[in-house]
């Protein structure tokens, strides 16, 4: 990080990062404040598809159900903040555990319990691979959709509307502004957690792993315990995503873990570009900047976001931000 | 004959009507360098898999330093001292050659739980990296893409992969597989500065290879060992005449 040589891709990401810090004054002094819920969106979104790219484009784990941490991690803060306005417990037994808005609360929370899950899901999966692998995290997701439908005490299908953001500890985070430096803050962690790993030792053994598993295990890997690492580490980062998002439109509902949203995670990777990290982070802003402009002018505009992906699959393989800025990387 | 290295017993395995491997008896003496030959489906590479825990037998053990490996999966295998080669090159083609082998060094440098230090400056890898690949005379490669080395570096690069992890044992699959002249003589030179350094098993189809490189050979034939000696007598069994030699004029290898 300290050795920066100003290449064009430098200069991008310096420009990407003073444009999304400078954000919000700009949008304040043009009177446009829809735009930083927008690009707060954006960020959260960030998060999402990273963490998807940690799995899928480094690990080639091509999971189907990456919406369910997403969903899981939404869905707590939206469980403890309904309790911690009623002022009642989730749950007494084994332990107690009360319900709060408080973010250094229900945060951790979310990101424990979507890695748990990644867990026992990851344990089961990764025990199969190609389309069996996309099949089964598939089934998982889906099994997870009907399960938060059927809970009537929160909202079932309808969902469930936050009564305000969450607290940082004593702090509020109403206004649109704090939210967006919070999202902002917890984006660009994230995104320097995923450098530091993709380029261990860890990093090392999942990529390698992804080319040649049987070779790995030959040379003394037991790579099925750095897969199942780094998928929990993907489905923790959702978690985190999940947990800002409810925050984002204060309301949580099944439609978070639609397998739609799985999909519409990876078209974001996969148009910024597999395996570049920081692409897919591009791809979530692509894909939701095309969606506000062509949903403008019709209504159809999944046919022409279905156009530029076909374009990008057949023309721009490594994705908008990987065909320009990493053509002939090794990774 | 001091304790073999490895030995294998009654080793059986089947895939539906066939009998790949079917009561195969091998030991491997430490030190030597043994090659196992057979004409074309006598089951050699299935063994070489079942010896390094890709394919599990179906009766018989197999024992290696003393211990009965014959369930162990692949990767405590390799921490034994087992290390192997591919007949397919099986380097990671997007990484550099000095990247292939730093993998290998880290498969041996305790476990790879570390999350935060950049693995690719890490001296404690790279310097052993740099020093196997010098052996193997791949040096001045070190930082080509494994994809972009010639078909006989990428052989080398196999080799350099598999000493990397210091091995008691080393397997190697058609180490010399369709290599050139050129490549084949260097591999050879190679493999014959090895002699004495570290226990070698080598399936191999270069016959010329085979018998200036080996201690004692095997002979498979339909998953059975039908002798193990020296080049010499081997070359003069009129039982793998009939069975294996005798072929070369029918089958082109």
């Amino acid at each position: 990080m300290l050795k920066l040589n100003m290449t064009s891709k430098n200069w991008f990401l310096l420009i990407t990062f003073i444009f999304l810090a400078a954000l919000p004054f700009v949008a304040t002094a043009l009177d446009e404040t829809f735009y930083i819920g927008f690009f707060s969106r954006i960020l959260i979104y960030g998060i999402a598809a990273v963490s998807l790219d940690l799995i899928l484009g480094y690990g080639g784990m091509v999971s189907f159900g990456h919406a369910i941490y997403l969903g899981a991690g939404a869905y707590v803060v939206g469980i403890l903040a309904y309790h911690g306005v009623e002022g009642s417990a989730f749950i007494n037994w084994p332990i107690s555990i009360m319900g709060t808005e408080n973010a250094l609360v229900s945060w951790p929370l979310s990101i424990l319990v979507s890695a748990l899950l990644a867990l026992a899901i990851g344990a089961i999966s990764l025990r199969t691979t190609g389309v069996y692998f996309i099949m089964i995290t598939l089934a998982f997701a889906q099994m997870m959709y009907f399960f938060f439908t059927s809970l009537e005490k929160y909202g079932g299908d309808d969902g469930l509307s936050l009564f305000s953001k969450n607290r940082v500890g004593g702090l509020e985070m109403n206004s649109d502004i704090s939210f967006y430096y919070v999202c902002f803050g917890l984006f660009l962690g994230f995104l320097i957690l995923c450098y530091r790993l993709v380029n261990s030792r860890f990093g090392l053994v999942v990529q390698g792993s992804k080319e040649n598993d049987i070779r790995m295990q030959a040379l003394g890997f037991e790579t099925y315990r750095y897969r199942l690492t780094c998928f929990v580490i993907a489905g923790a980062g959702a978690g985190l995503a999940g947990a800002l998002m409810a925050n984002q439109t204060e309301f949580v509902s099944p439609s978070l873990l639609h397998w739609g949203v799985s999909g519409e995670i990876m078209v974001m990777v996969i148009l910024g570009g597999v395996g570049t990290l920081v692409g897919p982070a591009f791809g979530a802003a692509a894909l939701l900047i095309l969606e506000e402009i062509l949903a403008h002018y019709t209504e159809h505009w999944m046919l022409f976001l279905g156009l530029i992906l076909i374009f990008v699959v057949l023309f721009a393989r490594r994705g908008l931000y990987g065909s320009i800025f990493e053509r002939g990387a090794g990774k | 004959m001091t304790e073999p290295l490895m030995s294998v017993r009654n080793l059986e395995k089947t895939f539906g009507a066939l009998k790949a491997t079917d009561g195969l008896y091998l030991d491997i003496a430490p030190h030597e360098i043994h090659a196992m030959i057979g004409p074309n489906g006598a089951g050699k590479t299935t063994a070489i898999r079942q010896f390094s825990g890709e394919y599990l037998p179906d009766g018989g053990t197999i024992h290696f330093k003393g211990q009965n490996i014959t369930h162990l999966p692949m990767h405590k295998r390799a921490h034994l001292g087992m290390a192997r080669s591919f007949q397919v090159s099986s380097i990671f083609l997007t990484f550099t050659a000095e990247d292939n082998v730093a993998m290998a060094i880290q498969a041996h440098d305790g476990h790879s739980f570390r999350f935060w230090k950049p693995a690719r400056t890490d001296q404690s890898l790279r310097n052993p990296a740099r020093k196997v690949l010098e052996k193997v005379g791949l040096l001045h490669r070190a930082d080509i893409a494994a994809e972009n080395l010639s078909h006989g570096e990428q052989r080398q690069l196999e080799l350099a992969m598999a000493l990397a992890t210091k091995p008691s044992l080393l397997v190697l699959d058609e180490p010399m597989a369709g290599m050139g002249l050129e490549d084949s003589r260097q591999m050879l030179t190679l493999l014959k500065s090895l002699k004495g350094q570290v226990t070698i098993l080598m399936v191999e189809h270069d016959m010329d290879a085979v018998f200036k490189l080996a201690d004692r050979i095997t002979v498979l034939v339909y998953g059975q060992a039908i002798a193990t000696d020296t080049p010499e007598i081997i070359q003069n069994d009129p039982d793998v005449k009939a069975a294996y030699l005798g072929e070369e004029k029918t089958c082109s290898m």
